[in-house]
Formats: structure tokens, C-alpha cells, sequence
């Protein structure tokens, strides 16, 4: 049996080695096609108030909701999480609720007819689209 | 080797990768990405490439499988798949072929690849979702282990079938 070095031309190696860099390719720009993958919508007594990108988010942010009857929620986002860190309702369950961070997620502050969603398709969960073989 | 022998041989080939595509279904794979797969049919394709004088008898083989194939299972979209990727592969693997620069097995290695680099595209193009085409770092590589493993097959069938009669007659030719 001849040995696969053997068999193996250099142009071979070559080739071989571009096609591996070209499939690459697109982990370079994939950071932008998952930028508005997640993001967490922010309702304010069925209003969308803001909309706030998640997956390419960085860093700690903290931004407040304020209702028309002047009460308020400080949201915090922390990368990818989104969570309500003070709030002056009477039940603060909003705030017990903790971090949501997946499509699906949904922190309430019913006093406060307050709804943060998070919406979108996960990186994970990219759904097949066409049968391909 | 006359008419005769060509039909035969490709009436063979044809019915071999036909075997090699519905076994190759019976096999269970671990789901990397859609559209992973070995693509044992495509060994005969490489094969068929490497021991009939023309490539037009390669891509006759290549289109046959391809319809049988899809009336044994699968539909006109898997059809339509397949004979694009298949279609794409072999123009490639000729080209390369013909430029003599390279073994079977980069050969077979970019065939896997533009198979594979093919289908992603045009599924891409008919879904207009170019977040498709995220999952080319997992195809990509997937295509060159199929592709280089089936240039290894058919490199250690070469020589075994040299003698065939039928084959040394198209050599001597």
C-alpha cells in the first residue's frame, strides 16, 4: 500500500489548505449577521418603548423605563442579559425574575404594565431552512 | 474499448453508486449541519472520472444516479440539490483533473468541497438568507474529509482494476 504522504502532490496540500481558508470565511463577518439575532423589545403598557439589541451587546448599561404615571424601572443590561434592577412597584417581582437572556425570555412588572421580551432566533437555534444534500 | 464495453461499464458504474447511495441511507450519521453527509455515491463518480476516456461518461453516470435516485426517494427538491451540487463538483473535479497538477485526492477533496459550497449557495439564493451560509465553516471542511477520503478509495482502486480487459483496451487506444 502506498503511503497517503506519497500520494499526496504538493499542489494537492496547496489546494486543499485554500479551500479550508475559504470555508472559514465567513466566521469573519458572522459577528455582524448576528447582530440583530437577539434583542429584547421593551413595552410599556402595550407600547414598544425601546427595542435593545442583545447578542452584539457588550459591556453594562443602564437605562430607566418611566411610566406615564411616573413610576419607574432601572433596566440594567449586561452583555447579552437583560434584567430589571430597581423598580418602585409595590410587588418587586419584576426584579426577582432575574436575567433573561434567550428568545423567549419575558421579564413583567404587571403594576407597572412593564413587558421586556426577548425575541429572535438564537445562534443555536438557526433554524434549518431547506433540506440540502 | 468499443460501445459495447463503454455501456456496460457505465450501465455498471451507474447501478454501483445507485447501491452506494441507498446504503449509504441506511447508515446512521451524527447530524453536524444540513446537508452533511458521506456522498458514498460519489466515489463511483470520482471513479467513473478516472477509468472512461471521456468526462461526458462521468457526468451521464453523475445524472443518471442522481434521477434514479430521487425516484427511489427523496423528490424534485432533493433532486434539484443534488444535481447541482453534483453538477458543480464534477465541472471542478474535471478542471482540476485536466490541469494535471493534481492526485486524485485534491481532486476528490475540492469535488467535496464545491459540492458541498454549491448546494450552501443555492440554498442561500433560493432563501434568500445569507445567514446560511454561517454554516460553511462546518460544511466546507466536511466536503474536503469526504471528498479526500473518497480520493484515498479510489486511489487504492486504481490499480487494482487496471487489468481489467475492457479498461486496457481504452489505454492502448
Amino acid at each position: 500500500m502506498v503511503t497517503m504522504m506519497k500520494m499526496l502532490k504538493r499542489a494537492d496540500i496547496l489546494l486543499i489548505i485554500i479551500l479550508l481558508a475559504l470555508s472559514l470565511l465567513p466566521l469573519l463577518s458572522l459577528p455582524d449577521s448576528k447582530a440583530d439575532a437577539v434583542h429584547a423589545d421593551i413595552t410599556i403598557d402595550g407600547q414598544l418603548w425601546r427595542r435593545v439589541p442583545l447578542s452584539a451587546h457588550h459591556g453594562h448599561e443602564t437605562i430607566t423605563a418611566r411610566t406615564p404615571d411616573g413610576h419607574y424601572n432601572t433596566i440594567e443590561i449586561d452583555d447579552d442579559t437583560i434584567a430589571v434592577q430597581d423598580a418602585d412597584c409595590p410587588d418587586r417581582i419584576c426584579i426577582q425574575q432575574g436575567k433573561a437572556q434567550k428568545p423567549g425570555d419575558i421579564i413583567v412588572c404587571l403594576p407597572h404594565k412593564l413587558l421586556i421580551e426577548v425575541k429572535g432566533t438564537s445562534p443555536d437555534g438557526t433554524t434549518a431552512v431547506l433540506p440540502a444534500r | 474499448m468499443n460501445h459495447t464495453h463503454r455501456l456496460v461499464y457505465i450501465a455498471l458504474l451507474t447501478a454501483l453508486s445507485l447501491a452506494l447511495y441507498l446504503l449509504e441511507g441506511l447508515i446512521p450519521m451524527p447530524f453536524l449541519a444540513p446537508g452533511a453527509k458521506l456522498g458514498l455515491a460519489n466515489l463511483i463518480t470520482v471513479l467513473a472520472l478516472y477509468t472512461l476516456p471521456r468526462w461526458q461518461d462521468a457526468a451521464a453516470i453523475l445524472m443518471l444516479r442522481i434521477l434514479l435516485a430521487s425516484l427511489f426517494g427523496g423528490g424534485p427538491t432533493v433532486m434539484l440539490y443534488s444535481l447541482i451540487g453534483g453538477l458543480q463538483s464534477l465541472v471542478i473535479m474535471v478542471i482540476l483533473q485536466h490541469t494535471g497538477l493534481f492526485s486524485p485526492l485534491g481532486v476528490s477533496s475540492a469535488g467535496g468541497f464545491v459540492h458541498n459550497l454549491g448546494q450552501l449557495l443555492t440554498a442561500t439564493l433560493l432563501s434568500a438568507h445569507a445567514g446560511l451560509l454561517a454554516y460553511l465553516p462546518i460544511l466546507g471542511p466536511c466536503g474536503l474529509a469526504t471528498g479526500f477520503l473518497i480520493g484515498y478509495t479510489v486511489q487504492q482502486i486504481l490499480p487494482k482494476i487496471q487489468n481489467w480487459p475492457s479498461l486496457t483496451m481504452a489505454k492502448e487506444k
